[in-house]
């Protein structure tokens, strides 16, 4: 075979250097590109993990929200005495119309698991009195107590003594109070705990 | 054979030290986007709070005018004065003194008012530190075509950290004559 048809069919067999990349190049270039993707890998874990708990915990928020408005137009007589056996939720959620129960045992309730997306939200609920109705048999002081000032003029002072103070009167509430808390866990680290007061608008 | 000069050495490392520029810049934009977001969770939850006060200090404030309806309309009848111009020193330093005692309650800074009270009590139930009160009580009327009607127009405010929330209801009432 000629010398030159050898070089001839070498050349077709071999690849060229010039055409492609050489062994050293790629790998530092994979070298390089891992040092530079590994960090955005767990940025953007750490970024979808924090919208994440940020749209449960918000999502959270607004069931208790909701379970809280719920509480307050239930019937104040049956919810003080724990006398209702449960009440309704009709709550709308990204995924829909979710239609549960909030199931009263005593003065703590359970609610209907609402599941959204991947993350299960937990609601409980528990009526607290907080004032109770004076009762004026057997005073106590753990009633709520108005005050106000006498709108009477109180006396005038004789000439050198100081004014009396304002007549202050209080007025303690025959009512027993509450305070209504609303817990929802989703999972997060703490679960979201809301409350407020409720007072007897039925007088 | 003769050997051209190669000049596309390098060109790769080039193009991913490129992409790598490029992916870092994308990586401190996430990192200090994610930073200001972090701080949404406490603000979200603390506006719930706020809310929550403001129902408690709007629930309050109905409740005693609800109990005490004639002490409040006392201040009313002497504020109707002084609007009219028909008030003397003494009626408006009564009112002073009166509007002032009537707002003391719904306060949850006055130590030992029914606010504060209350406040004790939500604090203890979340483990939060909330704060609320009434910004403005007052009776409004509307005169139409053979009618009056009275409103009552109460402003609450609630605040949870830095978050406060207001709250605003108009209640029709029937003041008889």
């Amino acid at each position: 075979m000629p010398v030159s048809l050898q070089k001839t069919i070498l050349l077709l067999h071999c690849p060229s250097r010039r055409a492609g990349l050489s062994l050293i190049e790629i790998l530092m270039a994979l070298f390089i590109l891992t040092i530079a993707v590994l960090p955005a890998i767990g940025t953007f874990s750490g970024y979808y993990g924090v919208a994440t708990r940020q749209m449960e915990q918000e999502m959270a928020l607004k069931l208790g929200e909701a379970v809280v408005n719920v509480l307050m137009t239930a019937n104040y007589s049956l919810l003080k005495d724990g006398a209702i056996p449960s009440l309704p939720l009709n709550i709308q959620t990204p995924s829909g119309s979710f239609a549960g129960t909030l199931t009263f045992a005593g003065s703590y309730a359970s609610g209907t698991p609402v599941t959204i997306g991947k993350t299960r939200y937990i609601i409980g609920a528990e009526v607290k009195k907080i004032f109770l109705a004076q009762d004026i048999t057997a005073p106590h002081n753990n009633a709520l107590e108005f005050s106000w000032i006498s709108p009477d003029a109180p006396p005038v002072p004789s000439a050198g003594a100081a004014p009396p103070p304002p007549p202050v009167a209080t007025y303690s509430c025959f009512n027993d109070l509450i305070c209504l808390k609303v817990t929802v866990d989703f999972g997060g680290a703490k679960p979201i705990e809301l409350a407020t007061f409720r007072a007897d608008m039925a007088r | 054979m003769k050997k051209l000069p190669n000049s596309r050495k390098g060109v790769a490392l080039a193009v991913v030290m490129v992409f790598c520029i490029a992916i870092l810049g994308l990586v401190t934009v996430l990192v200090f986007n994610t930073r200001s977001h972090r701080g949404s969770h406490t603000y979200q939850q603390d506006a719930s709070r706020s809310l929550m006060a403001a129902t408690a200090a709007m629930q309050l404030a109905i409740y005693k005018y609800r109990v005490l309806p004639s002490e409040y309309y006392k201040i009313h009848a002497l504020e109707m004065q002084k609007n009219k111009g028909t008030a003397d020193a003494a009626a408006i330093n009564a009112l002073n003194i009166l509007k002032t005692a009537w707002m003391a309650d719904f306060q949850s800074d006055n130590a030992g008012s029914p606010a504060a009270r209350i406040k004790a009590k939500i604090d203890q139930s979340t483990g939060g530190n909330h704060s609320f009160g009434v910004e403005e009580f007052s009776l409004v009327s509307k005169t139409a075509q053979g009618y009056t009607r009275d409103y009552l127009k109460i402003r609450t405010w609630g605040a949870a950290g830095d978050t406060r929330k207001v709250l605003e209801e108009l209640i029709e009432v029937r003041i008889s004559d």
